[in-house]
């Protein structure tokens, strides 16, 4: 594995609930991602998978342990493409994608790096639709353009085919899939989906129920990009076997 | 209007059909000191002169009233935004404000700032700002985490916050906050003028209550206040909605 972007070092993290309890969440994750690697991050509902992406960001510091992102939040050098798209209503698509650029104050070539991004995300010709007049597939490669705009180093992307049918959900991860081998970002992202976790990372880690550790890493050794025919592949089904009976073994 | 929307409006206009029908032949068989809807309809034709003269200063005094309390609604709400103490401070004190009943604030005002136009119109501004200053208030403050962790990671600067998120986050709640101000600023008009004022619609009606001489012009002067009302609503909800058009949430 090349240098680590990210290390998670014995982290743990609880939420304070009402009456003062609180509820253990994460518990003693110990992680690294190289350079350019791509990680899913699997687990059962309520598992956390969120929250480390929130760790990553810096929204909050971890309970215990030690979170390492290079480059950290607030950088500009990280993007998050959230779960329910997090598109300003009120822009375009094309003035969503802007909108990164806006806030770093990047003027040049402003213009061509929209452009670009939206052509990448395959959402160029909906620039001046409004985020509401977009199906969910098209709204998540609009946000996909937004977090490419800037070029990331680190790329977060939480359940990215959570609120997708199947079909939608598999358009989406090809082109997503070709959109992770292109940039040079070290990508993180947490699904519930087991084939697409597999299809599109170089590595899925596995976590527990509550309070959560690592149940298991996964190497998906086929190297990126995949082709829509990786999905019929026997390297393929034996991956997402092996990712099931560790998520059922941890389960029992 | 669609074919719906004309077919939701013929029971309530045939029943205010039959309820006009109904007075009229009761008027005009007790010979009862109220009168007839014809003989209202006649006193605004021929007296039109005398509506309008009264009608237009009170618009002037709910129009002006509302644009200051607009300008004023609108500043309060951004430095009760920006400002977590002066929220902290004077917020409780504005909702406790308007346990106060408006026409027990009216004439208390007019003793203080005096009578005169342009009393009249700072006494209706302030009882109409409180609906602004609530929804602008709420609409600045309360936005999407998803959004401002988006903020957050592009590292943005406090008045990109404010004037790229919170203040485009507020025009929903404007437009509902303006619809109420609208009410409240022809009501706050003609409540004002029963403290002293010798023209205009509210005027006329205290006189009248102290010295019924006219009860004709009284029920003409009642019709006027009500198409004035919605007259003054619908138009500024139409102007909002105009200007704002993009930024407010998608029909249902």
């Amino acid at each position: 594995m090349s240098a680590s972007r990210i290390r998670l070092t014995g982290v743990g993290h609880s939420y304070a609930a009402n009456g003062g309890l609180s509820t253990p969440v994460l518990d003693g994750i110990d992680l690294e991602v190289g350079q350019g690697e791509v990680v899913a991050l699997v687990g059962p509902s309520g598992s956390g998978k969120s929250t480390l992406l929130d760790l990553l960001e810096g929204r909050f510091p971890p309970g215990r342990g030690e979170v390492y992102c290079s480059p950290g939040a607030a950088s500009g050098r990280m993007a998050r493409v959230y779960q329910d798209r997090a598109l300003l209503p009120w822009r375009t698509v094309r003035e969503n994608v802007e909108l990164p650029l806006e806030l770093l104050r990047i003027s040049d070539g402003r213009k061509e790096r929209v452009d670009l991004a939206l052509e990448r995300a395959a959402v160029a010709e909906f620039g001046d639709f409004l985020p509401r007049q977009l199906s969910g597939g098209l709204a998540y490669r609009a946000s996909i353009a937004r977090a490419l705009v800037t070029n990331p180093e680190i790329l977060l992307l939480d359940e990215p085919f959570g609120s997708l049918d199947e079909v939608t959900a598999e358009s989406v991860m090809l082109v997503l899939g070709d959109l992770l081998h292109t940039s040079t970002s070290t990508s993180v992202f947490v699904t519930h989906n087991v084939e697409q976790a597999v299809f599109l990372s170089d590595r899925v880690v596995v976590l527990s129920p509550r309070p959560t550790k690592i149940a298991g890493i996964i190497e998906v050794k086929r190297p990126r990009p995949r082709r829509r025919e990786f999905l019929g592949d026997a390297s393929f089904v034996e991956c997402v076997r092996d990712v099931r009976q560790c998520l059922r073994r941890d389960r029992s | 209007m669609s074919f719906t929307g004309i077919r939701q409006w013929i029971s309530p206009g045939l029943a205010l059909i039959g309820l006009l029908a109904l007075w009229e032949v009761a008027a005009r068989v007790t010979h009862a000191d109220t009168p007839a809807p014809t003989q209202i309809l006649q006193s605004l034709a021929s007296d039109s002169r005398f509506y309008l003269e009264n009608a237009a200063l009170t618009m002037l005094e709910a129009v002006g009233g509302l644009v200051i309390a607009i300008v004023i609604a609108y500043s309060t709400a951004s430095l009760f935004a920006l400002w977590a103490p002066v929220r902290r401070a004077l917020f409780p004190l504005v909702i406790a404000s308007q346990t106060i009943p408006l026409v027990a604030v009216a004439p208390v005002l007019a003793t203080i700032i005096g009578d005169g136009l342009f009393s009249r119109i700072f006494i209706t501004a302030w009882l109409c700002w409180f609906p602004l200053v609530v929804s602008a208030t709420h609409g600045l403050l309360h936005v999407e985490p998803e959004h401002h962790a988006l903020f957050a990671t592009y590292g943005a600067s406090r008045s990109d916050v404010f004037w790229k998120l919170r203040v485009p986050n507020c025009t929903g709640t404007v437009l509902a906050g303006m619809r109420a101000a609208a009410g409240f600023a022809f009501i706050g008009a003609i409540v004002v003028e029963y403290s002293g004022a010798t023209k205009g619609l509210g005027a006329f009606l205290i006189a009248q209550a102290r010295n019924p001489t006219d009860p004709v012009r009284v029920f003409g002067v009642v019709v006027v206040c009500a198409l004035c009302g919605l007259l003054l609503t619908q138009v500024s909800h139409g102007i909002v909605r105009q200007l704002l058009h993009r930024y407010l949430p998608a029909e249902r």
